[in-house]
């Protein structure tokens, strides 16, 4: 418990200090307004976002864009993971586009993105499928290659078949590897949807940061970005829940 | 699960022979095509009911053997069957433990145990009770719902004995059970197992690099010598049972630690 609570008293402790000092260098003036507002014109302009009529709409197309774009590249880099976990062939003949996909900074892709779906939320969902893809196929193939052979040689003496083994040992043995990737995915997908609409967006947190950036509306461009950071924040920490509950065996040093 | 007929039949048959190995033979040949013999001639014959050790150093296919009798291994020549029927591939009849306990962290100690009845396809709720009286007896009746990981390793090699027990074989391969663990608790499990066998009267075949444990547990003893792996000798052990761990101070059993050493020295 002690060793618990020592780091928080700490993080407490540098989160008032960070406010403190924030507060001393724009009320004295030190450092220019436009630069860094106040906090407290920084929390006037995010309770007036979030209060804006539009706000939930802007809000609903990111967490679509993630949500979609997150199934769609996890589930079809799972389906993918599996096929070429089955055939060596299929694995030889995929595996140079696979690397090539992930050799390329997919944000380059953007503007062809736009080119061929449209500036709008068909873009940044195609372009969360992209960044998706990799992390979770990648870790799921990994995965369902580590059941250990004594369990293997286990439950062949006990007459299993190869569904069995597949059922009762590689998938299970597979899933804190799969889970560890679809937890980079969805750090990547929310990244991916807010540079997506930062770039050519008509809705979405990342338009919301862009438009307060374009109208030099300081104290509205830090409250924009402290939304989406804690947007992605949630995310992040549903994920990590959801790991802990269904992943309950993972070993204690690998969670974090 | 046994029938209950075919075992009273096999308890009115006690001393009958239940495994029967012949010029038994397995050679490993690797990618570059160097071949390794494993095993070569073994010729041994297990009685119903009885408890054989197999003894040697490494390397002499005592795990081998014990793998070919599990139906792990195909052999490379020369027949074995277990009660009149050809082995070429594992049986449910035949029940395998290893030096690891290989229980899967993601399963209780009883789901564990229940392992064998969801790989027979079989309602866990006919065999749960079942499962409780086993780890009763191992002595883990309040650990049924803890995982893998918050046991010690002798109590994780319970469970994989309770496990064995459920799936019920007429037959017991135990490679090297304990040999994981410490001096103590081995010798506890030693003596477990042996309450367990006498009150079962199972087959069993262990594997073991311990002299005095194969002895101490065994009706029989194999000794097995390497390069390639051959059954040396076979030495009856005729102290009385129940064993008591007294028992390895007398003069007898010191002799007949002798002797194998001796077997496996000289050669």
């Amino acid at each position: 418990m002690i060793r618990r609570r020592a780091p928080l008293v700490i993080t407490a402790a540098l989160f008032v200090g960070t406010y403190l000092l924030w507060h001393q260098l724009t009320a004295s003036g030190t450092v220019h307004e436009v630069v860094l507002p106040t906090p407290g014109s920084v929390g006037e302009s995010i309770t007036e976002v979030v209060q804006r009529d539009t706000f939930a709409e802007h809000l609903r197309v990111t967490a679509t864009e993630v949500l979609t774009g997150f199934a769609l590249g996890s589930i079809s880099a799972i389906l993918l993971a599996l096929v070429c976990e089955r055939s060596r062939s299929v694995r030889r003949l995929i595996t140079p586009y696979v690397v090539a996909l992930q050799a390329l900074p997919k944000v380059v892709l953007l503007p062809l993105l736009y080119v061929w779906f449209g500036v709008g939320y068909r873009a940044t969902t195609v372009m969360v499928v992209l960044v998706v893809f990799f992390p979770v196929y990648l870790n799921t193939l990994t995965g369902l290659s580590i059941a250990d052979p004594d369990g293997t040689r286990l439950l062949r003496s006990l007459g299993a078949t190869p569904r069995q083994r597949f059922r009762y040992h590689q998938v299970p043995s597979a899933l804190p590897l799969i889970f560890t990737g679809l937890k980079t995915a969805v750090y990547f997908a929310v990244a991916a949807a807010l540079a997506a609409e930062l770039l050519g967006a008509r809705y979405g947190l990342g338009f919301l940061i862009a438009n307060a950036g374009n109208f030099l509306r300081i104290p509205d461009l830090y409250a924009t970005v402290l939304i989406a950071g804690v947007f992605s924040g949630l995310v992040y920490l549903t994920f990590e829940v959801l790991d802990r509950k269904l992943i309950y065996w993972r070993p204690r040093d690998d969670r974090r | 699960m046994a029938d209950p007929r075919s075992a009273a039949a096999a308890a009115a048959d006690e001393g009958a022979v239940a495994l029967v190995g012949r010029e038994l033979g397995k050679t490993f040949t690797d990618r570059s095509g160097s071949e390794l013999v494993a095993l070569s001639a073994v010729d041994f014959e297990v009685r119903r009911g009885e408890l054989v050790t197999l003894v040697g150093p490494s390397g002499c296919g005592k795990s081998t053997l014990l793998n070919l009798v599990g139906g792990l291994l195909d052999r490379s020549g020369g027949t074995l069957a277990f009660e009149g029927s050809e082995i070429d591939r594992p049986r449910p009849e035949i029940g395998m433990m290893f030096q690891a306990p290989v229980l899967f962290p993601w399963r209780t100690a009883l789901d564990n145990t229940l392992l064998p009845i969801d790989i027979r396809r079989q309602k866990r709720a006919l065999h749960k009770a079942r499962a409780l009286d086993l780890l009763e007896l191992v002595g883990l009746s309040s650990f049924a719902d803890n995982y893998p990981n918050e046991l010690s390793g002798g109590m994780q090699q319970r469970v994989a004995l309770a496990r064995l027990l459920l799936q019920d074989p007429e037959l017991l391969l135990l490679d090297e059970p304990f040999g994981a663990l410490d001096e103590f608790t081995r010798e506890d499990m030693n003596l477990m197992l042996l309450d367990i066998w006498a009150s079962t009267r199972k087959t069993a075949m262990l594997v073991t690099h311990n002299i005095q444990e194969a002895i101490f547990l065994a009706d029989r003893v194999f000794v097995m010598s390497p390069r390639p792996g051959r059954l040396v000798e076979i030495i009856s052990v005729d102290l009385p049972r129940p064993r008591t761990i007294a028992m390895m101070r007398a003069p007898e059993f010191q002799d007949m630690v002798f002797e194998v050493r001796k077997i496996l020295g000289a050669l």
